[in-house]
């Protein structure tokens, strides 16, 4: 396999050049950007320039890329396989940028690969292939020899390279899951932290999630403990952040009765409250996938509401699948799923939105028309759907169409400056990313 | 368990005073339960196994529909007593509960509002200022160590059936109502609550306060300073006036 490296930062400040060398089959590993001839020599990676970047074949090649900032020049290689390495925002870099174009990136990605526990977690919830690029086990976890050098492996090491060779020979389905073994390690981790941290609410939290990750019904003790200690350390503001996810962790066990009332005691914006009301329907109508997926939705847990919308066929499903899709930056799914809603799809050709409100159905729908046909906007947790369309004709190089598609946006009552600005700062990260001396 | 109803009720909810006590003959128990006998649906009653005949006291009320009288103390692990209350409370499936002391008294205007600040679907819980008489039943003492009236004291609680309860397990000064209820919506209300527990003369002041030495010499539940200045011998004292129209929720 051929590995292209699409960095943050140059070689010598590259933070994963032990991963490098761990790269399974690995034939061709490039890197673009600069390289000293000592650089090349010591690690084995050959440097290409911008210029060469762009006649790269990129089908016979994965792509590790660790900026957001590379999403376009990765899209316009249509690589093989693309593995998001997701960072914090950097020191100097817009925030709400840096993480709505990782967002974007990490979207697009086969797997996900992380060394910060929280973007771990929070992609964790986003999607299924995640891997955590830190760990705590003690212990070497097997051993791969390059030429006469033999590497010693951590716990993530050897997930790393198990995740990666399985994005080309998928494991049959009764094998033990990568993720699994990272969640479990996890897991144990932190439930052992929690016998030397007896009052430390946020490692009872830790455990929770990762049990919650596991499936194991284990979780709901330890989100009660951490709950019970944030109450003792006068934690208060912990309504939605710990307490809801009591009734995420009843969904995973099956008690959808017990899910749904604690939601309930959760919900008091008006938001809230129809969600409520709309939970308890499908509860009493026996329409448990939908209310189960909902619960995770509100819960954060976009991956597991995904994953079980994506197999329902009822009508309701759709508007949420797409809400989850939206949330979740999957935004390339989201059109396809609108562009696949036609007339035939949905009544009158008409899409209902889970707010109430309904977006309306070219009859004939390239991709731009299902959006531009309607006269009302939708809008989904603030994002225009113009917006979604127009970032993503960004990302892809259509430039006039994405402007376009802002206009339309601000037309409607958005904020073109707004838009024109992100766009603006987008090419000059770029351009900063690119020109750097590499 | 919630078919048909909406777990937080605008109208119809009833209203559940839980109190425990212990040897309240002559005390103010019967005056207590005369005012709540005017604005609550039901009284359940934990009797620390008095041996004064408060039980009976307790039982000559109509609406004290719960009454269980324990065979010993469970002063000295009051966790294990609030527990008892607690359980005894919500067994009559209310939509609220008031957490009254034997010597407490809601003001006027608190009664007249009570149903207007259960009847709502805002808030889970409503905080009172609570005002500790001293000597008598005319002033409250207000200095440094006597100033619960400057905070809120939480009473008046929303009875959530699947809501996660937690109280502390402490054998003293344990929160009267669970503490889980800190993470949801509560209104902190100007109305008032007078605490008579210290409006008594001096020569009982200083019983209360050698019980409270024999009980934690060592000052670990409480302040040895707040203890010591019980016997205070001039307390600033404010009297005590009545008013009308205030803390009423939107």
């Amino acid at each position: 396999m051929n590995y292209l490296i699409l960095s943050h930062v140059p070689w010598e400040d590259y933070p994963y050049k032990r991963l490098l060398d761990l790269l399974p089959e690995r034939a061709e590993v490039c890197f673009a950007g600069g390289m000293t001839s000592d650089q090349q020599a010591g690690s084995g990676v050959r440097p290409v320039s911008l210029a060469e970047l762009k006649t790269l074949d990129g089908k016979g090649y994965t792509i590790l890329v660790s900026s957001p900032y590379w999403l376009q020049d990765v899209l316009a290689l249509k690589p093989g396989y693309i593995v998001a390495l997701l960072e914090p925002c950097p020191e100097g870099e817009d925030n709400t940028m840096w993480d709505k174009y990782s967002a974007l990136l990490a979207a697009r990605a086969d797997l996900v690969g992380t060394a910060s526990e929280r973007l771990y977690l929070e992609q964790n919830l986003y999607r299924p292939k995640v891997v955590y690029l830190g760990g705590d086990h003690p212990l070497s976890c097997g051993l791969i020899r390059r030429g006469d050098r033999l590497f010693f492996l951590t716990d993530y090491e050897a997930i790393w390279t198990r995740a990666l060779t399985e994005l080309w020979q998928p494991a049959s389905p009764g094998a033990g899951g990568w993720l699994f073994t990272q969640h479990r390690l996890r897991a144990d981790f932190y439930v052992s932290m929690c016998g030397k941290l007896p009052a430390q609410p946020t490692v009872h939290y830790l455990a929770a999630t990762y049990l919650y990750l596991l499936g194991d019904e284990a979780a709901g003790r330890y989100l009660a403990r951490s709950f019970e200690l944030m109450l003792l350390h006068d934690y208060t503001d912990c309504l939605h952040s710990h307490y809801r996810f009591f009734s995420a962790i009843e969904a995973k066990k099956g008690n959808l009765e017990l899910a749904v009332a604690q939601y309930e005691i959760t919900a008091f914006t008006e938001e809230e409250r129809k969600t409520a009301v709309r939970m308890r329907q499908w509860l009493d109508n026996g329409q448990f996938e939908l209310l189960q997926a909902e619960i995770y939705r509100v819960n954060e847990d976009i991956a597991e509401a995904v994953r079980i919308l994506e197999d329902l066929s009822c009508p309701e499903a759709q508007p949420l699948l797409l809400q989850n899709y939206i949330t979740s930056f999957q935004w390339d799914k989201a059109l396809q799923l609108l562009r696949e809603s036609g007339p035939s799809g949905s009544e009158a050709g008409n899409i209902p939105l889970p707010d109430g409100a309904v977006l309306p159905i070219s009859a004939t729908p390239p991709a731009s028309a299902v959006l531009l046909a309607g006269t009302e906007i939708p809008v989904y947790g603030g994002i225009q759907l113009p917006v979604i369309e127009g970032t993503l004709h960004l990302l892809h190089g259509r430039r006039h169409a994405a402007i376009r598609s802002f206009l339309r946006a601000a037309g409607a009552g958005g904020e073109a400056r707004t838009l024109f600005a992100e766009m603006a700062d987008l090419e000059e990260a770029v351009g900063r990313l690119k020109g750097e001396d590499r | 368990m919630n078919k048909g109803r909406p777990l937080r009720k605008t109208s119809g909810n009833r209203l559940t005073a839980m109190m425990q006590v212990r040897n309240e003959s002559g005390r103010y128990l019967e005056q207590v339960l005369e005012e709540l006998s005017g604005f609550v649906d039901d009284i359940v009653i934990v009797d620390d196994a008095s041996t004064d005949g408060t039980a009976r006291l307790c039982e000559s009320f109509a609406k004290v529909t719960k009454l269980v009288t324990l065979e010993g103390s469970r002063f000295n692990r009051e966790w294990g007593l609030r527990r008892t209350l607690w359980e005894l409370a919500v067994s009559t499936a209310p939509d609220w509960l008031l957490s009254v002391d034997a010597d407490e008294f809601y003001e006027e205007e608190a009664k007249r509002e009570m149903r207007r600040l259960i009847d709502q679907d805002v808030y889970d819980w409503v905080a009172f200022r609570l005002y500790d008489f001293w000597g008598g039943t005319t002033h409250y003492r207000e200095d440094e160590h006597w100033n619960i009236h400057t905070k809120h004291t939480r009473t008046l609680v929303r009875y959530l059936p699947q809501f996660y309860y937690f109280t502390p397990q402490m054998d003293h000064h344990v929160p009267r109502l669970p503490l889980s209820y800190a993470i949801l919506p509560g209104f902190l209300t100007e109305l008032r609550v007078k605490h008579y527990g210290w409006a008594q003369p001096p020569e009982a002041l200083r019983e209360k306060y050698d019980r409270y030495m024999e009980l934690d010499p060592e000052g670990k539940w409480g302040s040895l300073e707040q203890y010591a200045s019980i016997l205070d011998e001039n307390p600033r004292l404010v009297e005590w006036q009545e008013r009308r129209g205030l803390g009423r929720p939107e």
